[in-house]
């Protein structure tokens, strides 16, 4: 889902191009310091391959059909960093090229994209690789990379724009669907990849557990749409946490540090759902983290 | 006299487990232009391969008195300039110019001046008008041009090509034979392609299952292994 | 895969064609973010932002018709949330959405349509971006249309056999994989051939007047603009 330009708000462009550009020249030094020499092209290549992939037709259902994405198999295939690098190169690309994107727009395409999504497609695989669900950690892969990107997509235009809830909520149950197909094609793909040449796709040594991986694909998921229904839906949210006794604590939590600012920004509903949402989201990622770690424990600590 | 490539009971087996090297034994002198002829597999891109230690087997290969090994291999890539078989993979800089500046600006000149020089082979070639184009809008035989210009910038001794004749039209091979000719250098280059062996070299050998089985004149050769349709 | 219209707008001649690369760069990041802070209402960004970009239009020498083309593909993806905004605040907002979108896409596209892609990543070398980005973006850029041709054998493949069917796509888009793969091999060789290293320092000349009177009329023009009329 590339934003174009024109859509996002001021604040929020120009906040995901700094966060973004902080990132990619920190990931671009750190990969360029590892990579061996005449290693440059391989990048540049695998991107025209993920470009060129999307031209292969994968049928669905009823005559319609889906393409690779590729956030996750790059990840899969070539790390985190060089997959984040690979990323921005072809949004960048895409942007100049075909103008799918805008260029102030950038910074949260990235954002979207090539840091989150990579990162959220990594972290199943990196589970999961080295146990025999190798193919369910792409396939999750795909499937966390789309629905956090889109996700955050979503987020980063409702911050920008008025837009009802309703379409909003609508919108989750296609990234769903996009996401699944994704996951399906990435595990396709690394599959036959497997199979022709079993050097090309390599687990990299890294801990190897089930519950985590499927642990942080479920984080990842419940934190992407968690957070959109948390924009849409305010009340059901608010009552969860205020039924769970988090409500209170997390309205401290956000409002605190700001409430000596009397800004009509603050008191919008939107930004007290906001607030509520992020709450209830570092709830969920505290749980999930506990719980890694609960297993990690009890697991003797031999991951890492 | 010193050859300037001499290689000696050389051996090379892919990770694969594929022994595409069993003993190759070859020695190229000043003047001379040598085709490796054989079958698809047979070795040759391999060996060729050898020659600047893009690959690493046992055995000896010596280029000018330097042993190939990583610390001579910036003397050995110097002497050898090789003309890979797929001109895109060669041409991967954005434009022609920046492409044939490439190896001068590595090998210590200034960017304006390896741009200028650039400049200049291009216009020996004929390729002038195409300075400023990406490497993609050009036709096959303009891109093997650029490329081999690519590798004469750095003035080196024995020009390496691998199958330098393949998706070109006839005319183009009639224009590389001639411009491989007006060059006054030693040549080893791999085809399939009997006319064109015999038009630009001075003698031939065979490989076969990672050796050479035969050696002699192109004719000779090509005799001895039914090598013509 | 088509090469891109833009591909060979770029190389065509004018006298925005001949301003230096960094200097519309620039000017195209200042237009855009005026054109995404201004308060103005549809009308006064269309003919605040419009006159320019119309000259600019005027002074690329590229074809009109084309650029409009180009900006309503563009604009697929904004029509949606400008409806959106439409259904949600109104149509002043959904109009102002729309207006902006078309507006930044023509700029973008000024820029492409004049610059070189080879050009305008180089630039964003020059003007601080990561080196290992560029470099990687211009390998991109060089080989996407050789591996996408690959691409499109393979589809033709494809339909002359009845079409996709997911476990063959799955296999094409694994063998795609396998020939990107042994492309980016060989030309690792063929740096390494002729003494490695990387994309970097390639000539470049500097900045004109004509550049810098070009930047500077477009900034004092919005800059006056937004006093003004409030733009």
């Amino acid at each position: 889902m590339h934003i174009s330009d024109g859509l996002l708000a001021a604040p929020v462009w120009a906040g995901l191009g700094a966060v973004s550009a902080a990132s990619v020249s920190l990931i671009s030094r750190r990969v360029a310091g590892r990579l061996e020499e005449g290693r440059a092209p391989l990048l540049g290549v695998m991107g025209a391959f993920v470009f060129a992939a999307q031209m292969i037709n994968f049928p669905v259902a009823a005559g319609t059909s889906g393409h690779l994405v590729g956030s996750a198999l790059l990840a899969a295939v070539l790390g985190p960093g060089a997959a984040s690098l690979v990323m921005t190169a072809i949004l960048l690309v895409q942007a100049l090229v075909f103008q799918d994107g805008g260029i102030l727009a950038l910074g949260a395409n990235v954002f979207n994209m090539a840091l989150v999504g990579v990162w959220a497609g990594y972290l199943p695989y990196r589970h999961l690789a080295a146990t025999g669900w190798r193919t369910g950690g792409v396939f999750l892969g795909g499937l966390t990379s789309v629905i956090a990107a889109s996700c955050l997509a979503i987020l980063e235009l409702r911050l920008s724009i008025p837009v009802h809830n309703a379409i909003v909520t609508a919108s989750l149950g296609w990234f769903l669907v996009s996401a699944l197909i994704e996951g399906a094609i990435t595990a396709a793909v690394f599959q036959s990849m497997q199979r022709m040449n079993p050097g090309w796709v390599e687990a990299r040594p890294g801990g190897a557990s089930r519950i985590r991986g499927v642990l942080a694909a479920g984080a990842v998921l419940l934190a992407s749409v968690g957070a959109v229904l948390a924009s849409s839906l305010p009340d059901g949210l608010e009552k969860l946490l205020e039924d769970a006794g988090a409500a209170s604590l997390a309205r401290t939590l956000v409002s605190t540090p700001l409430a000596d600012y009397e800004v009509q920004f603050l008191a919008s509903p939107w930004i007290r759902t906001a607030g509520a949402g992020l709450a209830g989201l570092a709830i969920i990622f505290s749980v999930c983290a506990l719980g890694a770690r609960y297993v990690r424990r009890k697991n003797g600590g031999q991951s890492r | 006299m010193e050859p300037l490539i001499r290689v000696r009971n050389l051996r090379y087996r892919y990770p694969d487990g594929t022994q595409a090297l069993n003993g190759v034994d070859f020695d190229l002198y000043p003047g001379e232009s040598v085709a490796l002829l054989g079958g698809n597999g047979s070795g040759k891109t391999t060996f060729l391969l050898h020659l600047n230690g893009l690959l690493h087997g046992d055995g000896e290969v010596v280029i000018s008195g330097f042993p190939v090994r990583k610390e001579n291999f910036r003397e050995i890539r110097r002497r050898i300039g090789f003309v890979f078989q797929d001109a895109d993979d060669q041409l991967f800089m954005p434009t022609v110019r920046d492409d044939v500046a490439f190896g001068l600006i590595n090998s210590g000149l200034e960017a304006g001046a390896a741009s200028r020089r650039a400049g200049e082979l291009l216009t020996q070639m004929g390729m002038s008008e195409s300075a400023a184009k990406a490497p993609f809008h050009l036709s096959g035989g303009e891109k093997r041009r650029v490329a081999l210009a690519g590798v004469l910038a750095l003035q080196p001794e024995v020009l390496v090509l691998d199958e330098p004749t393949t998706s070109l039209d006839p005319p183009a091979q009639r224009d590389l034979v001639e411009v491989l000719n007006r060059l006054n250098l030693s040549k080893v280059m791999t085809t399939h392609d009997v006319g064109f062996a015999r038009a630009v070299a001075t003698r031939a050998v065979f490989f076969d299952k990672g050796r050479i089985v035969s050696v002699g004149t192109v004719d000779e050769v090509a005799g001895n292994h039914r090598w013509q349709l | 895969m088509k090469r891109p219209v833009l591909e060979s707008w770029a190389g065509g001649d004018s006298f925005l064609h001949r301003r230096h690369a960094a200097v519309k760069l620039i000017a195209v990041l200042v237009l855009l973010a005026a054109i995404s802070t201004s308060g103005a209402g549809p009308v006064g960004l269309l003919a605040g932002f419009g006159v320019p970009l119309a000259v600019g239009v005027a002074l690329s020498g590229l074809p009109p018709a084309g650029l409009l083309k180009r900006v309503l593909m563009v604009m697929a993806f904004s029509i949606s949330f400008s409806a959106a905004a439409w259904m949600t605040a109104g149509p002043g907002r959904g109009a102002v959405l729309l207006s902006k979108s078309a507006l930044s896409a023509l700029s973008i596209l000024l820029l492409a349509g004049t610059t070189p892609m080879h050009r305008i990543l180089d630039t964003m070398g020059r003007l601080g971006a990561p080196s290992l980005l560029v470099e990687v973006a211009q390998y991109l850029y060089r080989y996407l249309f050789v591996i996408a041709g690959k691409a499109v054998q393979m589809r033709h493949a494809a339909a002359c056999r009845g079409g996709w069917r997911w476990g063959a796509s799955a296999g094409a888009a694994a063998a795609l994989f396998g020939a990107s793969y042994t492309r980016a091999e060989n030309v690792r060789r063929a740096m390494l051939s002729r003494g490695a290293a990387g994309i970097a320092n390639t000539a470049h000349s500097p900045a004109t007047a004509a550049d810098f009177a070009l930047g500077g009329v477009l900034v004092a023009y919005i800059a006056g603009a937004r006093l003004a009329w409030n733009l």
